[in-house]
């Protein structure tokens, strides 16, 4: 709701009340009036909004640059991951899917501490897709206790498609899931897994 | 039960008013839903620390990285992988980071208007194992400075090659390069 008010090239806009004082805190802050801060806001929304933008969407990229970094991400130059993982797996295989092996037990452990397991493996499954941005295709499929995970990316290597199993493989077992199926070919993953204890009473 | 939130009112400057109603058509939304969304999201980015001003182009520099080919890679196995690659072959390494700076510099160079300015925000935005990165300009010279404690000799040698790359490929001669554990301190003229 808009409302003209007698001061000069200024009218009112009706607003949150806890938006704006969270703005009046930020304003105080930074050395501005709330009137320069929200101002200042608009313009930038309109701005962002002629090129096909919006506050919103930097926002999520904030959040999920920010998430990148509390699971232990590092924003990095794909050729350049593709080369060291090449030359890694073709130095020591073992060692080398250890290595990313342990890296998804470690990324996984922060969806852990949930005690939905579905909430667990939902929200792990929002990080993953957010921060592979080397797969077109990430497909999670959840059906009782079992998941299909499916990777594909024509821009994997041999090697570094070997190594990102072994980062799935280390995540899952994090979130107690057991391996049933694995298909793994140069830029196609394919993984079944089950919950441990339902396979084990299987 | 919904929770019925308190208003206020704020004052606005008409012209701006005027703008947001044509802008709010464009997305089918009501202008009070346009700048209330506004402010909310505002209040977002703020609270993760980033400033206002620098969002707009921080969000531009993201997603060049995204043409790029940039992704996110568990820092564990990067230096796991830099350890042993180093190790192995490291001059060839190298050569892979500064190539690959020399391409990021070229496509900065053309998507920006200030290609140095830009670097230094992707610098800031991506690489959080910095505690520092310092660009100075004074005429045709350009002073780079990195600082990271946290960084092996062997990952401030790659960062040194690839900023050294994208100096080159956005069109910048390298007079002077320092590599320390840690530290890059590099000198490039135009």
């Amino acid at each position: 709701m808009i409302k003209q008010t007698n001061v000069i090239k200024r009218k009112t806009f009706v607003a949150r009340e806890d938006l704006l004082n969270r703005l009046s805190e930020i304003a105080k802050a930074n050395g501005y009036s709330v009137f320069e801060l929200v101002n200042e806001i608009f313009q930038l929304e309109i701005e962002s909004n002629g090129i096909n933008l919006s506050l919103k969407k930097m926002a999520s990229e904030h959040r999920q640059l920010e998430t990148a970094r509390q699971a232990g991400f590092m924003l990095g130059l794909e050729n350049v991951w593709y080369d060291m993982a090449d030359l890694a797996y073709g130095k020591d295989k073992h060692l080398a899917q250890k290595s990313w092996f342990d890296a998804g037990v470690w990324f996984a452990s922060r969806y852990t501490s949930n005690d939905q397991s579905r909430a667990s493996l939902s929200m792990f499954k929002g990080d993953l897709s957010a921060f592979i941005w080397n797969a077109p295709e990430l497909y999670f499929e959840q059906t009782d206790n079992q998941v299909l995970i499916r990777v594909t990316s024509p821009r994997f290597t041999e090697a570094y498609t070997f190594l990102f199993t072994s980062f799935l493989l280390g995540a899952m077992q994090r979130l107690g899931y057991k391996p049933t199926v694995q298909e793994v070919t140069r830029g196609v993953i394919r993984l079944g897994c089950v919950k441990e204890a339902e396979y084990g009473s299987t | 039960m919904v929770q019925r939130r308190e208003k206020k009112l704020v004052y606005v400057n008409p012209d701006l008013l005027e703008e947001a109603a044509k802008a709010s058509q464009s997305r089918g939304e009501t202008v009070t839903k346009f700048l209330e969304e506004a402010l909310a999201q505002a209040v977002k980015v703020t609270a993760v620390g980033y400033d206002l001003e620098q969002s707009g182009e921080f969000f531009e520099v993201m997603q060049a990285q995204r043409i790029l080919g940039g992704t996110f890679v568990p820092l564990a196995v990067l230096e796991y992988l830099t350890e042993l690659a180093c190790r192995e072959s490291k001059e060839q390494l190298g050569a892979v980071w500064f190539e690959s700076g020399k391409w990021h510099g070229k496509y900065l160079k053309e998507r920006f208007s200030d290609s140095t300015r830009a670097l230094e925000r992707f610098l800031w935005a991506s690489r959080w194992d910095l505690s520092e990165v310092q660009i100075k300009r004074s005429d045709k010279d350009i002073r780079i400075r990195c600082v990271s404690t946290v960084l092996t000799e062997e990952a401030t040698d790659h960062l040194a090659q690839f900023v050294r790359g994208i100096m080159e490929g956005i069109g910048y001669h390298t007079i002077k390069s320092e590599v320390l554990k840690g530290m890059i301190v590099q000198d490039f003229k135009q």
